[in-house]
């Protein structure tokens, strides 16, 4: 038997928008309930929605950032189902004419680069949030999330693995991280995503196909990938149970139980609304000029994996280093303005990702967040590599010190006598001393252990309080022995 | 002196501004006319303490030597679809029976900033639903010139108010015809403007791509007054215009104005005291220099049909904000889940005809009937408004009949929603198209109930179309058609 497995992705995207999709009430996350609504956001008679054409240029970015085709003329259309938390008893989405079709994202996999392919995005509003407060029989309903403009991106059922649905998000959240159009946070719920998954079962007669199941309820990247690991081999087993028969049950909807990691049924196909979908006749279709393209398009800056290429081909950094420093377009253009201080791109580049890391991680913000500027790290790692403080010193004395006053480098290397030692006759001392304290290690060096040699080097570093240059200490010390 | 009720909007504006009258004179004057007449049922809402406190406004800004506006203590009657921040909005429906918005229409603000005086808020049927004013949750409204007829719908009570002198002027809307046949029945003045025109926010929907609000008065250039006062740009209503509305009022000539009388409007089903009522207005026309055309809009014969598939549908997803969650009605009753109170409060706020409505859209948008319904009367409507935009290559207006009968009497047709339905038959193609229509009086019938005349004209073509409205009020000095007066 082989079971080929077909994922395909809904993504719901919140835009960081000023106002709402149609109309000019505030966005904002964390606000009392029903503080950020109007009359349009609560649906009251006689409200009409406007759309928001900056949330349509955020989108309109997006589909040409994903390589999508653009629509000329685009339309709005009313889905229609009653539901406490849906205002008007229609949301306003798109259906016959999305903002765009087509376009692609390109995900790492083990076997290297994968193409999905994206089948549509559009745009739509939030709905408001139900409250369910059982342990007085009550809901409340909240309207601030009403309203919010949403783009849904659609891709083919190109994913093959939950790894790959995982790299999916991921690449999708850095090109959205780029275009700075999103939070893209799915615990905040400002990217919800909904697969889809089915599989294709060869095992002997006709290729049998799983009926296809929406999972929800999905509420990090890493649910994600435990919900269709879960989903998978659930289907595989209901194979197992039911045989090439199991292709004639309903598609339907599953929730996803964090608690048990496992997906429970919701509603089956034929239970679902008819959504009576049609053009929304409060809002006249959209022209595209070309104008407006231009200016979604200009607001597309150099993609992640276009900017990976560069800072390796123009940085000479590995594959690896660029890809990380590439994930985050903050962090990437801080390496490019450390580099344009006149750093050398492979120190600079492990330097952001190893000790400004670790600091950004401690405090949860980006490196380019730390408020060290570019300059003065390049001041550092420049200093380190000319010799004049120790990198050790460097990264555990200066930096911290750095961070916290924001003085200059060479000022706290003077101030705390970090210089570096490059007196020869120093370093013999301490050398000597060395070989004098430990004859152990002596005898082991002598005896062919060259890890001997380093706790020799260790002592010395030691004694000169990390301050000497390691690279004289190395020559001395093998010096010294040789001596004696 | 004429009485002050008699008087038009404009004379009344003048009046006031020139300190000759006070506002709050001319208030009282109509508040005690509209308890007299109370009976016809033309006024859902008065609220004479806030009117008076309005018209004293008025007063005190011309103490202090400013100017109120074009509209400066004039009284205004509106259509109880339009929401006003002070007073209930109920659309003659039990689902808002108690709902006051918070906000004012679009139209409101700019009565307001004109300097009129709201007097109340008019009778109609529920949700702007029905061509006589009986499907309401309330009372019917009456016709002014013979009481056991109606004033025609939806806009019943704002065409009533206005005939009857309790009003200078009122808005109302149209979706079919729903301005135009109330203003013929009760002998007045009546505008649906070109779509987009008049802003829509704050009008309580009914068919989204058809309604428009427009004026009702005594007069062809009061009405023009009127919309002066509302029309323009509004950055709120997506599918508002940005055509500078230009001055109605001018004087001008018909000569050599052509004039095309389509034959499907003028055909059988019309009474004949109608169409002799139109055949004359046309000579009338032509012996002062109007060319008059025939011309044809075969297309007219769908017109009905169309319209009673895109209303409904539009409707059917207009009205699914009264769920009783946000404001409105809630039932009563027990219920086990949302979805039976969201079904008991549509069973109970909603009346008859809305229900029928709501039913017919939602099954002509239904999966498997939407292109046979309402994807096939959309293309339908597509034709017709290429049909109109020929038909007008070779005339600058059009002139029909508005109805196609007076006045029906009341409860003639409640029970035959079709029939009901075909008193549209002359009035829908214009809300289909988006054309401006006007319907004036043209003379009565041996009863004595008016007879209306209609006038179209292309897009955007409101300066003709009052120009030659203009004209024949004036030929025909076909002034509004007073009721019979009652004793005090």
């Amino acid at each position: 038997m082989r079971a080929t497995v077909l994922v395909g992705m809904e993504v719901h995207l919140q835009l960081r928008t000023q106002s709402k999709m149609f109309s000019r009430c505030p966005v904002r996350f964390g606000a009392p309930p029903n503080t950020l609504v109007d009359p349009v956001v609560l649906g009251l008679p006689g409200a009409l929605p406007v759309p928001n054409r900056d949330a349509i240029t955020m989108a309109l970015s997006l589909a040409t950032a994903l390589g999508g085709t653009l629509a000329e003329v685009t339309r709005f259309d009313r889905k229609n189902y009653f539901y406490p938390d849906l205002p008007k008893g229609y949301q306003i989405s798109q259906y016959e004419s999305p903002l765009a079709t087509g376009g692609a994202m390109e995900i790492v996999t083990p076997e290297g680069i994968k193409t999905i392919r994206l089948r549509r995005l559009h745009i739509e509003e939030d709905t408001g949030k139900n409250l369910h407060d059982d342990r007085r029989g009550l809901s409340r309903i909240d309207f601030n999330r009403a309203g919010t403009p949403l783009v849904e991106i659609v891709s083919e059922p190109d994913i093959a693995t939950p790894e790959e649905a995982r790299a999916y998000l991921n690449a999708l959240r850095a090109v959205v991280s780029y275009l700075d159009i999103s939070d893209a946070n799915m615990q905040e719920g400002n990217l919800r995503c909904e697969p889809n998954v089915n599989l294709h079962i060869e095992d002997g007669g006709e290729p049998v196909r799983t009926p296809i199941v929406e999972i929800k309820n999905l509420n990090s990247v890493r649910n994600v990938e435990r919900a269709l690991r879960h989903e998978i081999e659930r289907q595989l087993a209901e194979y197992r149970e039911k045989g090439p028969a199991v292709a004639h049950e309903p598609r339907s909807t599953r929730g996803y139980d964090d608690d048990r990691d496992v997906t429970f049924l919701m509603r089956r196909k034929e239970e679902e609304h008819d959504y009576r979908y049609f053009p929304d006749p409060d809002i006249p279709p959209l022209t595209i000029t070309e104008e407006w393209r231009a200016e979604a398009a200009s607001r597309v800056p150099e993609l992640p994996d276009a900017k990976r290429r560069r800072f390796m081909e123009e940085h000479g950094l590995g594959a690896y280093d660029a890809a990380t420093l590439c994930r985050d377009r903050s962090t990437a253009d801080y390496f490019e303005k450390v580099a344009a201080a006149g750093c050398a791109p492979k120190p600079a580049a492990n330097w952001i990702l190893t000790e400004l890391n670790r600091h950004a991680n401690e405090r949860k913000v980006h490196v380019a967040e730390l408020g060290l500027a570019p300059a003065r790290l390049a001041d550092l790692v420049g200093l380190v590599e000319r010799g004049r403080v120790a990198r050790r010193a460097a990264a555990q004395q200066v930096l911290p010190e750095m961070l916290e006053t924001g003085a200059r480098p060479e000022s706290i290397v003077s101030e705390l006598g970090l210089g570096q030692i490059d007196d020869t006759d120093v370093i013999r001392e301490a050398a000597r001393k060395a070989i004098a304290e430990n004859p152990r290690a002596v005898a082991d060096y002598r005896a062919g252990k060259k890890k001997a040699f380093g706790a020799l080097m260790g002592f010395v570093m030691q004694e000169t309080k990390g301050k000497a240059n390691s690279e004289l200490v190395r020559s001395v010390v093998q010096e010294v022995l040789e001596e004696s | 002196m004429s009485h002050l009720w008699q008087m038009t909007a404009a004379a009344l504006a003048s009046a006031v501004r020139a300190r000759e009258v006070s506002a709050l004179e001319v208030a009282d004057a109509h508040l005690e006319r509209a308890l007299r007449w109370n009976d016809i049922g033309a006024f859902l809402h008065l609220e004479p303490e806030a009117t008076r406190r309005r018209a004293r406004e008025i007063d005190d800004q011309l103490d202090r030597r400013e100017d109120p506006g074009p509209l400066a203590g004039v009284p205004v009657a509106l259509k109880d679809n339009l929401c006003t921040r002070d007073m209930p909005t109920t659309c003659g429906s039990r689902m808002l029976e108690t709902f006051v918005p918070p906000y004012d229409a679009h139209v409101v603000e700019r009565l307001r900033q004109a300097g009129a005086v709201v007097l109340g808020k008019t009778n109609l049927d529920e949700f702007a639903m029905g061509s006589s004013t009986e499907n309401t949750a309330f009372r019917p409204a009456r016709n002014p010139h013979r009481p056991e007829c109606t004033p025609g719908g939806s806009s019943g009570g704002s065409a009533a108010a206005v005939a009857a002198g309790l009003a200078p002027l009122a808005l109302g809307s149209d979706t079919g015809g729903s301005l135009r046949q109330p203003a013929a029945f009760c002998g007045v003045v009546g505008l649906k403007p070109t779509y987009g025109l008049v802003s829509r926010y704050g009008l309580v929907a009914f068919a989204s791509s058809l309604d428009q609000i427009g004026p009702l008065a005594r007069s062809v250039d009061d009405a023009a007054l009127l919309l002066e006062a509302v029309a323009g740009h509004d950055p709120r209503d997506a599918t508002s215009s940005r055509w500078a509305v230009p001055s109605l009022r001018a004087a001008g000539s018909i000569e050599g104005l052509r004039v095309g009388l389509p034959r499907e409007f003028l055909g059988d089903g019309l009474a004949p005291e109608v169409a002799a009522a139109v055949e004359r207005a046309k000579s009338l026309l032509v012996e002062h220099g109007a060319r008059a055309v025939d011309v044809s809009l075969p297309l007219t014969r769908h017109a009905i049909a169309v319209y009673y598939i895109v209303a409904p549908s539009e409707a059917s997803s207009n009205l699914a904000r009264y769920d009783g969650v946000r404001y409105g009605l809630r039932t009563e009753d027990e219920t086990s889940s949302v979805d039976d109170m969201l079904a008991a409060t549509r069973g109970e706020g909603f009346g008859r005809e809305v229900k029928r409505r709501i039913l017919l859209g939602t099954f002509a948008l239904s999966s498997g009937y939407y292109d046979a319904y309402y994807g096939r009367a959309q293309r339908v409507r597509a034709a017709m408004r290429r049909e109109m935009n020929e038909v007008f290559e070779h005339v600058d207006l059009l002139l029909t009949p508005t109805t196609p009968t007076a006045a029906f009497r009341l409860g003639e047709k409640l029970e035959d929603p079709l029939a009901m339905y075909l008193s549209d038959v002359l009035t829908v193609s214009a809300n289909l198209c988006g054309v401006p229509a006007l319907s004036m009086p043209c003379g009565r019938t041996a009863d004595g109930l008016p007879i209306g005349l209609q006038w179209m004209a292309p897009r955007f073509g409101e300066e003709t179309l009052f120009r030659a409205a203009r004209a024949y009020e004036s030929l025909a000095q076909a002034g509004s058609l007073w009721p019979p007066e009652r004793a005090a």
